[in-house]
């Protein structure tokens, strides 16, 4: 039989201290999938509460912070599954037009990119980006102001790594609904790092 | 690099355009480039694709930049002790103590 000081580790490991010690950052995990400061903070409450619930089964194998962020990644996927039904689909939800502006309406080549305005050189790679500040900060932004529902699936499928179909089955939504969503989020995420920081520099 | 002078450039070039006037144009594409970051395409689709992919150094450019996307937002979300300044709010803090102390006893 398991003995009481092995479920519940040290003394420091009591949920009166899971605020001071990882509130923070969960709150930093929530608030980068979620992009809202209030929503953030309503997620980490509901994953604190989950896991007073199921503390006992705690059994310690993992680190604290490990067990408390596999809570809140739950309770984050919950959150989008929610807001996805309830969120009315977005007019702009078609396949082509995401792009729109950075394409030749007219001319030799219609449809294809315009060579000023279409996708221009990036020189810099992912991680020397990630290392300035102020990329980092334009990414934020550039995520913050992904409509909602094209939000959940990019973060579901780029962030947390789902499979289409589990983000699929995640959000109750078919695989061509999800194709669109992915779509118009990395089409408009593109043109917005594009425009804030590689044009921008 | 004045390839464009000789005969094997010009045909080169007339080749590239005459296949780019033939494929699906780049509006087109576009989606099923973010798709093929998802999973397979249908072969048909996927022959479309990378046959665009050879004639569009545009698209190209396209499908690196959502590459690129990919991995700064992994590599970002995978931190999970990241250095971000972001901290709950003092309300928050408290409120969220304050569940947690009670509910304890």
């Amino acid at each position: 039989m398991m003995t009481k000081a092995r479920m519940i580790p040290d003394e420091a490991r009591s949920p009166e201290n899971w605020v001071d010690q990882h509130g923070d950052v969960l709150f930093r995990f929530a608030l980068l999938r979620l992009r809202d400061a209030t929503q953030a903070e309503e997620v980490v409450q509901e994953a604190f509460l989950a896991a007073l619930q199921s503390y006992r089964n705690f059994d310690g194998n993992s680190s604290e912070r490990t067990w408390l962020v596999g809570i809140l990644r739950h309770k984050i996927t919950d959150y989008f599954r929610r807001t996805s039904k309830f969120t009315a689909v977005e007019d702009n939800e078609t396949f082509a037009s995401a792009n729109d502006g950075l394409l030749m309406t007219e001319g030799e080549w219609p449809g294809h990119w315009d060579f000023e305005s279409g996708p221009a050189p990036w020189d810099a790679t992912p991680l020397a980006a990630l290392e300035q500040a102020e990329f980092r900060r334009a990414l934020e932004g550039c995520l913050g102001a992904l409509p909602e529902r094209q939000a959940s699936a990019f973060v579901l499928r780029e962030m947390e790594e789902m499979t289409g179909e589990e983000v699929c089955r995640a959000l109750e939504i078919s695989a061509a609904n999800l194709w669109v969503l992915l779509h118009r989020a990395r089409a408009q995420l593109r043109r917005c790092i594009e425009t804030k920081w590689f044009r921008g520099r | 690099m004045s390839e464009q002078g000789t005969i094997w450039g010009r045909t080169k070039l007339a080749m590239i355009f005459w296949l780019a006037r033939r494929l699906p144009d780049c509006r087109e594409t576009a989606p099923y480039i973010s798709a093929s970051l998802d999973g397979p395409l249908p072969l048909e689709r996927q022959v479309k694709v990378k046959l665009h992919l050879l004639v569009c150094e545009m698209c190209v450019r396209y499908r690196r930049q959502l590459l690129f996307l990919r991995e700064t937002v992994r590599e970002q979300a995978r931190k999970i002790e990241d250095r971000g300044e972001a901290k709950l709010s003092p309300e928050a803090r408290a409120k969220l103590k304050k569940m947690l102390s009670r509910a304890e006893k």
